[in-house]
């Protein structure tokens, strides 16, 4: 009896934890999905830094430097790892600096900062999993003197000397103007209306490169918003909502604006399937989607540009170092991607 | 609950009656009767309908809102969106049916789609090895099936419930699919390939007819086979089956095996859907095929339902999205509506069963 019971217990708080845990994940999934900005895709990125640059260690100037990012399973960290390590190879930072993938755990993360805390390295940069996870660490590196650099994501307390990151308002506006210019090449109009595919509702990143949307339509009188609609920032769902949208207003539509670029994809997909061709734009830089713009004139992207953004990092712990003022954030401008620069694009950062 | 099991035992297979031992089928028989005999009792005609009533009701309010819902061409649209979607529900009303669940679906589809294009393809982890793409496809549904195998097997053999076995099995191929992809999308895949889910058969999409062609196959199963029988009688007292010589374990075991290949050709379709191979593909896919499973009328709990709930719980969903679509609501608005229809639909379930 006592063994049944006991057994019940186990299952019970089995179901618990597993609620619980399916609960993280569920949780986790709408993470994953507000971070698309970090590109579901990328490059594996070829670790030919070594190949290039052999500048010589410039003596003992070079300082050692740490970085912990939030999980190599995005391919936005794997480049930063890749533009890391290049940095060490070129000598702009010691080569006893150390880099900390925290696998997606909170908890993972504030050790990798305390051990480079200990280690005493002469600055951090973190890409923090939770803004409000880090409080705490960065804190304790704030006490131990040691300047902090926010790059990509910013954290909520704690002093830092810079937050170097894309501007997702930016990033919507130079899109949708993009899609915007390509509307012009394709055909003289008075107005052109364009359809936008949101991100997933309520997410920080869907926000901002919304406003930026809505601000470029606001700037620009011949751009009109025809709808807007969520494609939670997924393929198939951009599949499905362009699908619907063409049975709404078929040949209304003169462009589709996308916040992310795998929703480009889909854009792209239900536009062929109706035999139609109007420009699409994204946001992120997404392999696949650049490789398709050899067949696609008007499509393009912003691409986001993680190896300039630690390049920048690094340049700013240097200069506060040096006892110069850095500025408090750092914009880190998308690179505009067309057919044009495509190629060169794809072998740079994916070759 | 509509369409009740009645039609699933009223035709049992000739072949069953023939070959079962006279006192084991009738006591089979007698535990249907019962529970079929509450039923007849107490179900309230109109609850019983409820599900098809409210996709009526959908239709009739998408009508009237706007001129472009009730148009063929939109209507094969709604088909095309619901297929993914379906083909999984279908997968996953079996291990309902048997009164277990199967939380993989969604990352075991990523993964054999993934696995299937890699291979077709040659890249990423299968880099430089291309197979045949019937073989590539065969390994997909074999990969989907060990998965159903090992979270059958630990679930019927050692009792672990399968909501922990199947929620193990979704972290497994989440991971592997990262793996197998390289977390990038793959492009340029073979149009042999594509074709499954990605071509018109005489006008119609691909992807709808494997859809339809898996829930006909599917009902067959549940009504005419004797492992369709069992699965009902092992979902309305597991106990009693297990008393009167049913082999338990086989059956609970082959409910998620077949749920895991469901979800593998769900993979397969969505490759054609899309054009291309998408490391999230099976984002957010975990929930609506459940869903439609129990807004058709199944019972969470196991030992009622079928096919035909299931699509009409599919249609559900996607007819509302869809018009939604249409009509132009934004995001949150079509939150609230969705949580509203939601709410509706299984309380009319609920009031058909008591």
């Amino acid at each position: 009896m006592s063994r049944d019971i006991r057994r019940r217990t186990f299952i019970r708080s089995g179901a618990l934890a597993g609620t619980a845990l399916l609960a993280g994940c569920v949780g986790n999934g709408g993470e994953g999905n507000g971070s698309t900005d970090d590109g579901g895709d990328g490059g594996g990125g070829q670790d030919d830094g070594g190949g290039d640059g052999q500048q010589t260690t410039s003596g003992s100037s070079a300082l050692t430097a740490a970085l912990s990012v939030p999980s190599l399973e995005f391919t936005f960290f794997a480049r930063m790892e890749n533009a890391f390590n290049q940095a060490k190879d070129q000598g702009s930072i010691a080569s006893d600096s150390v880099f900390y993938d925290a696998g997606n755990s909170q908890t993972t993360q504030i050790s990798d900062i305390e051990n480079a805390i200990s280690s005493e390295v002469d600055f951090i940069m973190i890409s923090a999993i939770t803004a409000e996870g880090v409080i705490n660490a960065i804190q304790q590196a704030n006490d131990a003197d040691i300047p902090v650099v926010a790059i990509d994501r910013n954290v909520a307390e704690g002093e830092t000397i810079s937050y170097v990151a894309s501007d997702n308002v930016q990033l919507g506006q130079r899109s949708t103007e993009l899609c915007l210019s390509f509307m012009q090449d394709q055909g003289d109009a008075d107005s052109y209306d364009v359809v936008q595919l949101e991100g997933t509702p309520g997410a920080s990143v869907t926000n901002e490169r919304g406003e930026g949307f809505q601000n470029a339509v606001n700037d620009n009188d011949s751009l009109n918003r025809l709808a807007s609609q969520t494609g939670e920032f997924s393929t198939q769902n951009a599949l499905s909502v362009m699908e619907d949208f063409i049975t709404q207003y078929g040949d209304e539509i003169d462009g589709v604006f996308c916040q992310n670029d795998l929703m480009a994809l889909g854009a792209h997909q239900a536009l062929q399937n109706a035999g139609m061709s109007v420009p699409i734009t994204g946001i992120d830089g997404t392999e696949a989607w650049v490789e398709s713009f050899s067949d696609n004139e008007y499509y393009g992207t912003l691409a986001q540009l993680p190896e300039d953004m630690v390049s920048a990092s690094i340049e700013r712990a240097q200069a506060y170092i040096d006892g110069e003022d850095v500025d408090d954030s750092v914009v880190v401008d998308g690179l505009e991607v067309t057919q044009e620069n495509a190629s060169d694009y794809l072998d740079q950062y994916f070759g | 609950m509509w369409c009740d099991s009645r039609d699933c035992f009223e035709f049992p297979s000739p072949k069953a009656i023939i070959t079962r031992p006279e006192n084991e089928l009738s006591m089979l028989q007698s535990v249907v009767d019962s529970k079929l005999f509450d039923n007849r009792l107490t179900v309230s005609q109109i609850g019983q309908y409820g599900p098809i009533l409210g996709l009526i009701g959908l239709y009739v309010a998408f009508t009237f809102l706007n001129d472009r819902f009730l148009t063929v061409g939109n209507q094969v649209n709604v088909l095309q969106q619901v297929s993914i979607i379906g083909i999984m529900a279908i997968g996953v009303t079996f291990p309902i049916l048997c009164a277990e669940i199967d939380l993989s679906i969604a990352q075991v589809m990523e993964v054999a789609g993934l696995t299937i294009a890699t291979l077709a393809v040659g890249a990423r982890l299968f880099e430089g090895v291309a197979v045949p793409v019937p073989l590539a496809i065969l390994a997909g549904l074999a990969l989907a099936g060990l998965f159903g195998v090992i979270s059958g097997y630990v679930t019927a053999r050692f009792g672990v419930p399968s909501f922990m076995t199947t929620l193990a099995i979704l972290f497994l191929a989440d991971g592997l699919g990262l793996i197998v992809s390289g977390n990038r999308p793959i492009i340029g895949l073979p149009a042999s390939l594509t074709g499954i889910g990605g071509s018109r058969i005489m006008g119609f999409p691909s992807i709808v007819i494997v859809f339809f062609t898996l829930l006909i196959v599917s009902q067959a199963i549940l009504s005419y086979t004797k492992f369709g029988l069992y699965i009902y009688a092992i979902g309305g007292d597991r106990q009693s089956a297990e008393r009167m010589g049913i082999n338990v374990m086989a059956v609970r075991m082959g409910t998620l095996v077949i749920s895991g290949i469901f979800a593998a050709i769900a993979g397969l379709v969505t490759l054609g859907r899309l054009g291309s191979a998408v490391p999230t593909m099976g984002a957010g896919l975990l929930l609506p095929p459940i869903a439609a499973v129990i807004l058709g009328g199944a019972d969470l709990f196991g030992g009622s339902g079928n096919m035909v709930g299931t699509l009409i719980g599919v249609l559900i969903l996607g007819v509302l999205q869809n018009g939604l679509n249409l009509i132009g609501i934004g995001p949150s608005g079509q939150l609230v509506a969705q949580g509203i229809v939601l709410m509706l639909a299984v309380l009319a379930n609920v009031v058909g069963q008591d």
